[in-house]
């Protein structure tokens, strides 16, 4: 049997160095930082951007978290340590499963090649060998409701159509730990409950769901706990009234 | 339920151990950027695709441009250096033809964490599948090139044998070479933004100061920027063979140094800084 299904952080600090902004102005602008992570100094005294402080998780199977906060408060940032893309500066990561990152439905869309052709690029991104693409192409192709349009080039596509492919694509693979950065946009009106229907679906289906989303509703509406972040430090863990209700005393401050 | 809405299980996506860091990732980034050649190789014919889509003789286009400016050049040349175009034009066309492999591959290798930088923060495949992508991609503009190659021998007098073979070898060790110092360009150039502009003057001041439009035997002795010029080398011991002339040991030493310290210097950069290079791009 394989591993079980798991993701853990413990104690990761993730600290971005500035290069290209001259430190003086910087120096002035340090108490000012309303938002984001704080801007601090490293112990070679260059100017670092904290985007995450000491932060500790433990995700297993059935967990759906939600991560709430303000713009700036890290949630991006933690998803990508959790997709394997930061390596914290302090800390470790540990997880085990297969991982769909779900950050811009848009990547690698090539206009100039064909609805099917894009199916292919983007399974490759995915790590979905050719055969399986395949198979996962006709479904997709289905679901968006693209008719002979498959073999066009997607440039020749309405917004609609586009949207309605690049959500297909997104949504067709089923990971054990799936990453989402706000929700995702599913095109036109008449679409939109069957897209609805497979989002839930796919979130249901995963094994851990993290989900950074600015919505009340689609949070309460997925998730079983959350995680509360301010300027890349857990600020609250627990269940998701508790939660929004450490939120609301957060901004009322 | 409705039965459109649900997504295909049939397929398994891989599954991925996320732990160590800093180096022991790193290897397992280069181990899989390898393996993952169905990602890069596709990648690298798209943009081929891409490029002459629509196009009646597509890709092919390499192949004329290529031959429409040695062919010009080499008359021009052997006018200049008075010598006999059916000797020279072999030697300057090979030349064109590997430089144009060195030269686009290095300067790309320079800005591809920058130019990737979308997908390098928001898909989870290995950093070194943008590096494969890209001496791919080259390698098929190389193979469009150097059918010029074949016509030179069907047109042209050139001695081909069995000493011709070692271009293979030498190919591929030119190849590793080209991998190395991309890699380690494109770790430093993540870091440091100047660096490019020093690479595409040095690649310019490089094009002349190598026997591309010249020969090594037109110079009266062994200048200095000839025995410390690494692409030098990397010329003469695949133009060698293919010109019908076993290379000496004095290029293929010279070539294995370049290789070895080419591709140290890549796999040590790469070892040492991958941990960091999604936070400077």
């Amino acid at each position: 049997m394989s591993e079980p299904i798991q993701a853990s952080l413990t104690d990761v600090d993730v600290e971005f160095q500035i290069y290209d902004t001259p430190q003086r102005s910087l120096k002035n602008n340090l108490i000012a930082a309303a938002t984001g992570g704080t801007l601090a100094r490293d112990s070679r005294d260059r100017i670092v951007v904290k985007a995450l402080d000491n932060v500790s998780m433990t995700l297993e199977h059935g967990d759906r978290i939600a991560l709430i906060g303000h713009n700036g408060a890290g949630k991006t940032t933690l998803l990508r340590v959790l997709a394997g893309i930061y390596e914290p500066t302090r800390g470790d990561v540990s997880l085990s499963g297969s991982v769909a990152a779900v950050f811009n439905v848009g990547l690698g869309i090539d206009l100039e090649a064909t609805g099917r052709e894009n199916i292919f690029l983007r399974s490759l991104f995915l790590g979905i060998g050719r055969k399986d693409a395949q198979s996962l192409s006709d479904e997709i192709l289905e679901f968006a409701e693209l008719g002979n349009f498959a073999d066009m080039p997607v440039r020749t596509y309405s917004t609609g159509m586009l949207a309605r492919l690049q959500f297909a694509i997104t949504t067709a693979v089923q990971p054990d730990i799936l990453l989402i950065d706000e929700g995702i946009g599913a095109g036109d009106a008449a679409f939109f409950a069957k897209a609805q229907q497979r989002m839930d679906e796919l979130m249901a289906r995963s094994g851990i769901l993290v989900l950074a989303s600015h919505s009340e509703g689609l949070v309460r509406s997925m998730c079983n706990k959350a995680m509360l972040l301010n300027h890349g430090k857990v600020v609250f863990q627990g269940d998701i009234d508790d939660t929004y209700s450490a939120y609301a005393d957060l901004i009322a401050l | 339920m409705n039965a459109s809405s649900t997504p295909s299980r049939s397929v398994a996506l891989q599954r991925r151990n996320l732990q160590g860091r800093g180096v022991s990732r790193a290897i397992s980034d280069l181990i899989d950027g390898f393996a993952a050649w169905q990602i890069w190789a596709n990648l690298g014919w798209n943009d081929i695709r891409t490029r002459y889509r629509r196009s009646m003789i597509g890709p092919f286009w390499i192949t004329i441009s290529m031959a429409v400016t040695v062919l010009a050049l080499g008359f021009l040349y052997a006018r200049l250096f008075r010598i006999d175009i059916e000797a020279f034009l072999p030697m300057l066309a090979l030349g064109f033809i590997l430089w144009g492999f060195f030269a686009p591959t290095l300067n790309e290798c320079c800005t591809i964490f920058v130019a990737n930088q979308n997908f390098i923060k928001q898909a989870t495949i290995p950093l070194t599948v943008y590096i494969n992508q890209a001496i791919f991609r080259q390698l098929i503009t190389f193979a469009h090139n150097f059918i010029i190659y074949f016509g030179m021998v069907f047109f042209l007098n050139i001695p081909i044998g069995w000493v011709t073979l070692w271009a293979i070898p030498a190919f591929i060790l030119v190849t590793i070479t080209i991998f190395g110092a991309g890699l380690f360009l494109a770790v430093v150039c993540a870091r440091f933004r100047d660096i490019p502009n020093i690479v595409q003057n040095i690649l310019q001041i490089g094009f002349y100061l190598s026997p591309i439009l010249w020969s090594a035997e037109l110079l009266p002795e062994r200048a200095f920027f000839l025995t410390w010029n690494p692409f030098y080398y990397l010329i003469y011991v695949i133009r060698m063979p293919l010109l019908g002339e076993a290379p000496t040991p004095e290029i293929w030493l010279g070539t294995g140094v370049i290789t070895l310290v080419c591709l140290t210097l890549g796999l040590v950069s790469f070892l040492l800084m991958r941990r960091r290079i999604a936070y400077w791009v």
